[in-house]
């Protein structure tokens, strides 16, 4: 695991404003698409086989999660509740280094602790999922 | 003086002067086994093997006779293949001008279509995401476009794919109309997510040799032409999600260089692992999904 803080270099991604942009972009779509009413996605593995997928609750994680119900959260899908904070603390951090022209963190993962932690945390998403849902 | 463009593990080391080059070679600035490309070679090749560069060597004094050999014993020729790389000259829609447009996009869509192997081996790695996420917005729109079209056109006739799930949103007027003007935004959208998700999985299965642009430049070009394939009536919204697999595999393979097996598996996963990741990648080719003929 490599760790390290800098300029961005000429030509490099702006991860930073790319990322922040996404989020709330489809986070404010999200929103709209639920105040109209429009249909939710249905999961198609829960469909199938009746069983929860790692992902199922996901939706109802994240309209818990945007009411600071983060223990509803939790409960609905607690992998995703996770995801939402690291995505909620992303976001400050991307918009604090943009306005104020700070370095950047860069963090390099290698493959052999990427694969046990999110297969890992996966797995006992879905084990929770299977005992709860 | 010939400008030679050097190359090492993919990344672009610059455009120098032969006499630069030469001199890079002498003080190690490059190396021999770096690709140099100039004006009028077909392929990427070697420093070393390029002749303005090639190290005069003595000619090799001849072989001794093997006396243990009979001297009728023919001896095998075995061809040696000079192994080609294809010089990363851009995909025709990287080299457009401003009175070629249309071309350069059709073009592009072919040649990912018909040549993906090809296509990818040629396709940039870097130079920023504006190129491909035009390509992306244009046609990941026209597609879900012709495919919003084909839909209105199917409940005209009484024909609807049903109203449940997303094809429910076809006989809302207003949202429609608003889904229709947010099409580029989704479409953009998608791209991002699907890319980041493909990414992870291609990191996760050691395929990623080249950085997440790469990985964001072969969906924005093969889901942006699989995308149009929704052109075609009723079975479009299935061709195009299946010929995104196809080309986003093979895209993945040839542009991080890197097995095959792997590329399949890191698109497939996010399907097979959840469909949370199949309704990610069903939104950077939502014109199949809105359609609702995968039903």
């Amino acid at each position: 695991m490599r760790f390290e803080v800098r300029r961005l270099r000429a030509g490099e991604l702006d991860h930073e404003l790319i990322w922040l942009a996404v989020t709330i972009t489809s986070a404010v779509l999200l929103c709209a698409w639920l105040r109209v009413g429009l249909p939710l996605p249905q999961c198609i593995f829960h469909t199938l086989l009746g069983i929860p997928c790692v992902t199922c609750g996901s939706t109802h994680a994240a309209l818990a999660f945007s009411h600071g119900d983060f223990s509803g959260a939790w409960r609905f899908n607690p992998l995703a509740t996770l995801s939402y904070f690291a995505v909620a603390i992303y976001d400050v951090y991307a918009l604090l280094v943009l306005v104020r022209r700070r370095p950047r963190f860069r963090l390099a993962i290698s493959r052999h602790y990427l694969v046990p932690l999110i297969s890992g945390a996966a797995l006992l998403n879905w084990i929770y999922l299977l005992r709860h849902l | 003086m010939a400008m030679i463009h050097v190359s090492r593990s993919g990344a672009t080391l610059g455009i120098f002067e032969e006499e630069k080059v030469r001199e890079g070679l002498r003080t190690g600035q490059f190396i021999g086994t770096d690709l140099g490309w100039t004006d009028g070679m077909p392929t990427w090749r070697p420093l070393s093997e390029l002749e303005s560069f090639r190290v005069p060597t003595p000619a090799p004094p001849p072989p001794q006779v093997d006396v243990s050999l009979p001297a009728t014993t023919p001896q095998p020729v075995v061809p040696v293949a000079t192994p080609t790389i294809t010089a990363r000259t851009g995909l025709p829609w990287e080299n457009r001008t401003s009175d070629n447009f249309f071309n350069a996009l059709i073009e592009t869509v072919m040649m990912v279509l018909s040549k993906p192997d090809h296509a990818f081996a040629i396709m940039k790695r870097e130079g920023g995401l504006g190129d491909p996420l035009l390509y992306a917005v244009i046609c990941g729109s026209a597609g879900s476009l012709i495919s919003l079209l084909y839909q209105f056109f199917m409940k005209s006739l009484g024909m609807g794919f049903g109203r449940t799930g997303l094809g429910g949103l076809f006989g809302l007027g207003f949202v429609s109309i608003l889904i229709i003007i947010f099409i580029p935004v989704f479409v953009l959208l998608g791209i991002f997510i699907g890319s980041a998700i493909t990414h992870v999985c291609l990191m996760i299965v050691g395929g990623a040799k080249y950085p997440f642009e790469t990985t964001l430049r072969v969906l924005s070009y093969g889901n942006g032409s699989a995308h149009l394939l929704n052109v075609i009536p009723f079975c479009g919204g299935l061709i195009a999600v299946v010929a995104a697999l196809i080309v986003g595999s093979i895209g993945l393979a040839r542009a991080h260089e890197t097995d095959t097996w792997r590329a399949v598996v890191a698109v497939l996963l996010p399907m097979i692992v959840c469909c949370g990741g199949a309704i990610f990648f069903g939104a950077a080719i939502i014109g199949g999904a809105m359609a609702g003929n995968w039903h």
